[in-house]
């Protein structure tokens, strides 16, 4: 059974969490401050920390740094915090992804569940499948409704990048620095034209995209499902 | 002593520059007590030179007039009595009072029989009343009295003897075809000349020259001062005399005259600077108006303080010492700094500026010598109108502020009714479909409606919270724009997805052009603003209308969002008031604050564009957003890149 610490200090927050989360087999561990926090999950070693960034003792943010210091498993973001500024550094000092405050219960258990999956050593990388779109990672062939689609080499890093992370989201950042390098970090411009391209290619309607989502302010998700 | 008709008796003192005035004054303030007669009082200014002590002592005893609440004039005649008349008539004064010197019973028969004779002369039913004002006897002794009058310059002494010098020696040479008469009328005419551009003393100085070369050289016996002719002697003797008159009457006209256009040009100066200061608003320009028309009036410099820069007075680049006089001056409103009782040392002299009820400001001033009588009157003149002005701004500040605060009450109290209200509904439901789910067990078909009721209503009171906390943003300033590329694809796709369940009842049509360039803008306050214009559509339209939302370019530079509807449209008087807070129409649906059309309004201006409403010809109203934005053809910049 995998276990949960919850990092938060609202009660009722904690308690919903706990309900949802047993009901669907996982342990539950609470913690309502951030030094608590980081205590448990020493002691417990839980499979993965939902964390919530406004903490009464301690900046969010610094939970999360001394976390990531020896805590290798994934770590989810909560945050009533509307400002993207927020979960873009969170999500940069090494958070696996990010749920804003009031989520859905079943949007939540989505994360948690690709958060989950990320973890574990794939079987075989060379090849994915996503519904009616095939990509070969070591051949370079894209297939849709089995016919090869044509693309440039930074299309395809692009695709191959987000496909290996399936189902979370990656800052503009991390993509611009993945597949132009440091100096384009500031670029966003050519990151949306290579999305928009890339959407046109591989999106039955590219203006309604199902596998490249747009997280606003943050980045992009790659949606298999 | 009082008529006994004491209604409408109106008292008048006279006041001098000397000591005893303000006796006077204190005896007349009794008298219109006793009398229960309004008192004023009046000093009369005439053409006689006085010195500085008197002119102090005269600015004492308006002082004490006023201390006393005695309205005070000055006024200008040539005869203190005639003015003192003439002011009484226009006033429509009953009783005049004047000081009696006891010194000089000769002196005091001649005035009050003058006094009284001409008082007869020009007006009847004026009593006048000679209070003794001291015991003590007036010693001052007032050197120079009419200085001036010979204080001309030693260099008119020596033009004016040169004058008459050569014009003699030129008459000498043609003296035997011109006769002795005939030299006698030139050289009256030359002196009577001079007086219209020198002083009496060269004036009298040429004219007894004039007469002694006249009689010396010209009048026979030739070489000797004696006259033989009877009728020469009385010649002589016009001469010196005409000469003398003409001279010391011109000079008098030209001081009057010079007296009269100073006074001119000062009076032009206040007029121009009043008249300058109506218009100002700012208080940079106030500064500079003051500073120039102290320029003009003493040729000094000036600093002025505003009531609103006293606190920061000390964070001015003066001198330490300085600050501490100017705020000294505005907190004891008392005059400080150079020729005053306190703090000699200083360069500048401080005079505080105070309005009716409030204490406006400071002026500082650098001056060389000690002002003048005249010159502190114009300074209190000046002073009456900066403060006056100071101190409109600074109740209409107050006013405004009071204004502010009342909005912002009524503010907060329509805020408070119409948001407790809203919060109350969604609760409502909250409250009772879970209380329902929990008491009775329920098929599961009511269960899955209740469930999507509390669904509903925590959509709803989640929308309140996000509209009240752009609320607060907007009023308290602190939007940022933080503008990135987008694609409007995924700007409409966010918005749709946080409104998906209202708009599943309606026919909702996107209009984009093909190609539509990436547009540079803030996503989340872009997406805000659409968010809640079509959230007001689907308020006021009935389910299965048309919404359509049209996006374009214009100029290539400005982003224009449309959200039209084909609800009932907005109340033709209302369209200029739908953005205002707390607005609300008659809706489709219960529900609402009021802030979102007002939110997307303040949105759209934080992003620097503009937002307006208006009805379509065939129904419906329309919303049209324009946001000033760079563009990034897709397909041109892919070009480039791949």
């Amino acid at each position: 059974m995998d276990s949960v610490l919850v990092i938060d200090d609202e009660r009722q927050i904690r308690k919903l969490l706990e309900i949802t989360l047993t009901a669907n087999g996982y342990h539950v561990i609470e913690a309502d401050t951030g030094n608590k926090g980081i205590k448990l999950a020493a002691s417990h070693n839980p499979s993965i920390i939902i964390l919530d960034l406004g903490l009464p003792d301690m900046e969010g943010i610094d939970v999360l740094r001394s976390l990531r210091e020896w805590y290798h498993k994934p770590i989810l973001i909560l945050s009533v915090r509307k400002s993207e500024e927020d979960i873009v550094k969170a999500l940069d000092f090494g958070a696996n992804d990010y749920i804003p405050k009031p989520f859905r219960t079943g949007e939540l258990l989505a994360r948690l569940r690709v958060a989950l999956r990320n973890t574990q050593p794939e079987t075989d990388m060379s090849s994915l499948q996503f519904n009616n779109l095939t990509i070969d990672l070591s051949k370079h062939i894209v297939q849709k409704n089995n016919e090869i689609i044509k693309l440039t080499t930074t299309e395809f890093s692009l695709l191959a990048l987000m496909t290996q992370n399936e189902g979370r989201v990656l800052t503009h950042t991390f993509i611009l620095k993945e597949i132009w390098g440091y100096g384009y970090v500031d670029q966003t411009q050519y990151l949306r034209v290579f999305i928009a391209q890339l959407r046109k290619k591989i999106e039955d309607n590219p203006s309604q995209p199902s596998f490249i989502i747009t997280e606003s302010g943050i980045g992009y998700r790659f949606n298999g499902v | 002593m009082p008529s006994d008709n004491t209604e409408n008796n109106r008292l008048l003192v006279a006041i001098s520059h000397k000591t005893q005035s303000i006796n006077l004054l204190i005896k007349a303030k009794q008298l219109s007590e006793q009398m229960n007669a309004p008192l004023q009082a009046v000093h009369i200014e005439t053409l006689r030179n006085t010195t500085e002590t008197d002119k102090q002592q005269l600015q004492r005893n308006i002082e004490t007039a006023n201390n006393l609440g005695i309205p005070t004039r000055i006024i200008t005649d040539f005869d203190i009595v005639k003015g003192i008349i003439r002011f009484a008539i226009q006033e429509g004064i009953t009783h005049i009072i004047v000081g009696k010197q006891k010194q000089n019973v000769l002196n005091l028969i001649l005035r009050q029989h003058s006094f009284a004779s001409k008082l007869n002369q020009l007006s009847e039913g004026i009593h006048i009343y000679w209070l003794s004002t001291s015991a003590k006897k007036d010693y001052e002794i007032r050197p120079g009295a009419s200085k001036t009058a010979f204080s001309s310059d030693w260099t008119d002494y020596v033009i004016t003897t040169i004058c008459v010098l050569i014009s003699i020696f030129g008459l000498y040479v043609y003296k035997d075809s011109l006769g002795y008469r005939a030299v006698s009328y030139l050289l009256l005419l030359e002196v009577s000349a001079m007086a219209f551009k020198f002083g009496t003393g060269p004036v009298l100085v040429a004219s007894a020259l004039s007469a002694l070369f006249w009689n010396f050289l010209f009048l026979p016996p030739q070489f000797t001062l004696h006259i033989e002719n009877t009728e020469d002697v009385l010649m002589f003797v016009l001469f010196f005399t005409i000469a003398l008159l003409n001279g010391v009457l011109t000079s008098q006209i030209r001081n009057r005259e010079f007296k009269i256009r100073k006074r001119e040009e000062i009076t032009q100066i206040l007029y121009n600077f009043s008249k300058q200061i109506a218009d100002i608003s700012n208080a940079e320009n106030l500064k500079k108006a003051t500073s120039d028309v102290f320029t003009k009036l003493f040729k000094c410099e000036s600093i002025l303080f505003f009531n609103d820069d006293i606190s920061t007075l000390l964070t001015e680049t003066m001198p330490s010492t300085e600050r501490k006089l100017a705020l000294w001056c505005y907190e004891n409103s008392k005059v400080c700094g150079k020729f005053s009782d306190h703090f000699q040392e200083s360069d500048y002299t401080y005079f505080p500026l105070s309005g009716l009820q409030t204490k406006t400001g400071v002026i500082g001033l650098k001056l060389t010598k000690q002002l003048k009588f005249e010159e502190k009157q114009h300074l209190d003149a000046v002073m009456v109108q900066i403060s006056g002005k100071l101190e409109r701004a600074i109740v209409s500040k107050i006013a405004q502020k009071a204004e502010l605060l009342d909005a912002s009450d009524r503010l907060y109290k329509t805020l408070f009714n119409s948001i407790s209200h809203e919060f109350r509904i969604p609760v409502t439901t909250i409250m009772g479909a879970s209380d329902t789910l929990m008491t009775e067990n329920y098929p599961d078909e009511i269960k899955f409606q209740l469930f999507n009721e509390i669904n509903i209503a925590s959509i709803r009171l989640n929308n309140l919270i996000e509209n009240l906390l752009n609320m607060s943003r907007l009023e308290s300033g602190s939007i940022s724009v933080r503008p990135d590329w987008y694609d409007v694809h995924d700007l409409i796709n966010k918005v749709k997805e946080g409104i998906r369940q209202e708009l599943d009842e309606f026919n909702f049509i996107i209009e984009i052009p093909d190609n539509f360039p990436l547009i540079r803008v803030d996503f989340g306050l872009i997406e805000q603003v659409l968010h809640n214009l079509l959230l007001n559509a689907t308020q006021y339209s009935e389910n299965g209308s048309t919404i359509n939302l049209s996006f374009k370019i214009e100029d290539m530079s400005v982003l224009q969002i449309k959200v039209a509807d084909n609800g009932p449209g907005i109340p033709e008087k209302d369209c200029n008031v739908v953005f205002e807070k707390f607005y609300r129409a008659h809706s489709m649906r219960t529900g609402g604050t009021g802030l979102g059309l007002s939110i997307a309004k303040g949105f759209a201006e934080a992003h620097k564009g503009e937002i307006s409403a208006y009805n379509l010809p065939q129904g419906g109203a329309c919303f049209v957003v324009k946001i000033p934005t760079e563009i990034s053809d897709i397909e041109q910049l892919s070009n480039k890149i791949s």
